[in-house]
């Protein structure tokens, strides 16, 4: 069974931001709202900088799920976090837990309060019938419906961005790093969204369900 | 007076029971989750429920993500 | 050319274990371009450079989210719960014991004024949008425990959007009319000496004696303080800085005054249970003195013996007002 997730090789990312704009334009995303952003850490520092681009992880033990009051989350049968915007009040615990601030808000209504909360989808959109407008609409294309990966990895120029299931990524890693000679242990962000209770109770569990 | 007290008691029974430790993640199994339904990416009409050509295509796809043996070793 | 391949097989063996374990690994024979440091850093939370502003997106990954969660899940979701019912409990179980403090002697029919219209008013104010704030927190709370399993996800979804912006909007009127009440009553809630022999006799409330005090005892000035302003002020604070956000206030802020919020709202629901109980089932005649502003003179002799007093020397003799009713011309 596949487990889906994301790995930024931060070697290879050169800050072109391809794949924000990818996503943005694939999904039609709301005004103001970008579902991947990039990060440069030591910007300017010669040799030490390091770019990494960074959207919803697919958390196992995702903390936006345990926090939501209204329980809007679910985690589809190859480990992708989706929620319902029909019932999102636009409370903000989401993005209050989140450890990669995925969670974004268009501003709504007296005040600027917030309106449904976005997110990336793994483009696997949301509980409407597949390829729908409403889907769409609410969540963006679902392009895994239709055979294919995440769009911003798929396009990703110097293939720093990887998407798909958690083995056949940490394959290709592992291969690069052999070849590479020796760097590039760092797999970051993967403890924090894959480190959790799901990833060992799918071990325990031992096998597909 | 009876009527009161029986009420009273409920609602203690409610209150407590507001404590007990529910899990806080949903899982996304047949019958688990109550919220709105969602269909998998296998059963979408461009696979109709083949989950096992569905996950052999995305494998393939995963792999497209390489450039390492698309070229013969020098 | 052996030695070489058995060195690489290590090293990719090394980075599949730690790579998807645990990224602060010891820095094993420390390649010359190894990233620890720079990823140490990054899990301190620093700021980083993109290429658009806004604030919370600088940071690559935030560690308080988790301890947040803990928090609010943990603690504030079970303890706090806990905390309301067993204040409930212990309420009726005290009624159930002790039963309805009731007037000793018999009604006078003459009346008192103890609280003004303006006075009136601003108590049901923050009464019934405190009462407001309360249900709708609650929700917020612990209605996916609660009401989720009893009429379902869809109605339960609707249901909380109602409560959140229920609760948004009366928030700030919760708050000023807070303040005012703080104002109208804060000279008598002062540090009297007599509240010193209420607290030697614990308020008489197991006793059944009557401690004697002015306009309010040593246990509506503790409500005063710990609950009216104190909590008020706590959870008013921290709830307008949940409430506006994008007044500069970031993500961790906001997780600060949410854990404040939540825990002192708690505790200040807790507080109120008692409050509630004793000026409404609990004690004769203290609701009709919030109703209409009128005591009788034996209620006030038995709870408030010095502003009794006080109230008929400032006055002379005593105003006649007939039974039941309320003089004319009161102010
Ligand atoms: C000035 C007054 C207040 C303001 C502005 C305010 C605002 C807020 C805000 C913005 C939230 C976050 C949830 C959301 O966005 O819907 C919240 C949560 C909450 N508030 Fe208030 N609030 C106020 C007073 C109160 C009072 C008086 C109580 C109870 C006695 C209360 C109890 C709660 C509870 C229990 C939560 C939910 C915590 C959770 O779900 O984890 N609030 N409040
Ligand atoms: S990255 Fe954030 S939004 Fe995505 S699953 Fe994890 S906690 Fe939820
Ligand atoms: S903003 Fe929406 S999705 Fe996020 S926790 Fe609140 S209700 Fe759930």
């Amino acid at each position: 069974m596949a487990r889906m997730k994301f790995l930024c090789d931060t070697e290879r990312c050169i800050e072109c931001n391809g794949c924000v704009t990818a996503c943005k334009n694939e999904h039609e995303v709301p005004w103001g709202i970008q579902r991947r952003r990039v990060v440069t850490i030591n910007d300017g520092v010669v040799g030490q900088e390091k770019s990494m681009s960074v959207a919803c992880m697919h958390c196992s033990d995702a903390p936006c799920m345990a926090v939501c009051p209204v329980d809007v989350f679910y985690r589809t049968e190859d480990g992708v976090v989706l929620h319902d915007k029909d019932a999102c009040i636009g409370c903000g615990y989401c993005f209050y837990a989140c450890p990669f601030g995925a969670p974004q808000f268009p501003q709504e209504g007296a005040f600027g309060q917030r309106g449904k909360m976005d997110k990336c989808t793994f483009c696997a959109g949301g509980p409407e019938a597949d390829g729908s407008d409403a889907e769409f609409e609410k969540y963006g294309r679902n392009r895994l419906a239709e055979g294919k990966l995440p769009l911003c990895a798929e396009m990703c120029s110097t293939k720093a961005l990887l998407g798909g299931d958690g083995t056949a990524l940490a394959d290709i890693f592992r291969e690069r790093v052999v070849r590479r000679g020796g760097t590039g242990a760092e797999l970051i962000g993967w403890n924090t969204a894959y480190g959790g209770g799901e990833q060992k109770r799918e071990q325990t569990r031992g096998g597909d369900k | 007076m009876n009527a009161t007290r029986t009420v009273i008691l409920i609602g203690a029974a409610l209150a407590l029971a507001a404590c007990s430790e529910a899990p806080q993640v949903t899982h996304y199994e047949a019958g688990t989750y109550s919220g709105k339904p969602d269909t998998r990416p296998w059963e979408s009409a461009a696979y109709g429920g083949d989950k096992a050509k569905w996950e052999s295509d995305m494998r393939a796809r995963a792999r497209k993500q390489t450039e390492i043996g698309r070229m013969p070793p020098s | 050319m052996c030695a070489h391949l058995i060195v690489m097989l290590r090293t990719a063996l090394l980075a599949a274990v730690l790579g998807l374990g645990w990224i602060a690994a010891p820095a094993v024979s420390a390649p010359p371009d190894n990233n620890a440091d720079v990823y140490r850093a990054v899990r301190e939370g620093s700021a980083q450079s993109i290429t658009f502003t806004a604030p919370a997106d600088q940071m690559l990954i935030q560690s308080e989210g988790q301890t947040w969660r803990q928090w609010r899940n943990g603690p504030i979701t079970q303890i706090g719960g806990w905390v309301l019912a067993g204040v409930f409990i212990a309420l009726v179980l005290f009624r159930l014991i002790r039963g309805k403090i009731k007037l000793e002697g018999p009604p006078t029919g003459r009346l008192i004024q103890r609280f003004t219209t303006v006075e009136r008013m601003t108590h049901w104010t923050v009464a019934g949008t405190f009462v407001l704030l309360a249900l709708t927190g609650l929700t917020l709370l612990f209605g996916k425990h609660v009401v989720i399993p009893l009429i379902g996800y869809s109605a339960f979804s609707w249901l909380a959007a109602l409560a959140k912006n229920v609760h948004n909007f009366i928030g700030p009127l919760f708050f000023a009319a807070t303040l005012v009440m703080i104002a109208l009553f804060v000279r008598d809630n002062l540090w009297q000496s007599i509240d010193a022999l209420w607290i030697r006799k614990a308020g008489g409330l197991l006793s059944g004696e009557h401690v004697p005090s002015w306009r309010f005892n040593f246990g509506e000035k503790t409500w005063f303080w710990l609950g009216v302003t104190g909590l008020g002020l706590l959870v008013g604070i921290t709830g307008l800085v949940l409430d506006f956000p994008g007044y500069g206030q970031i993500r961790q802020d906001m997780q600060l005054a949410h854990i404040l919020h939540a825990s002192g709202a708690l505790i200040f629901m807790a507080l109120s249970l008692g409050h509630i109980y004793i000026g409404s089932v609990g004690m004769e005649g203290a609701l009709e003195s919030m109703k209409t502003g009128y005591v009788d003179e034996t209620w006030a002799k038995e709870h408030h013996e010095y502003w009794y007093r006080e109230a008929k020397g400032a006055t002379g003799a005593a105003p006649a007002a007939p039974t039941g009713a309320r003089p004319s011309g009161a102010h």
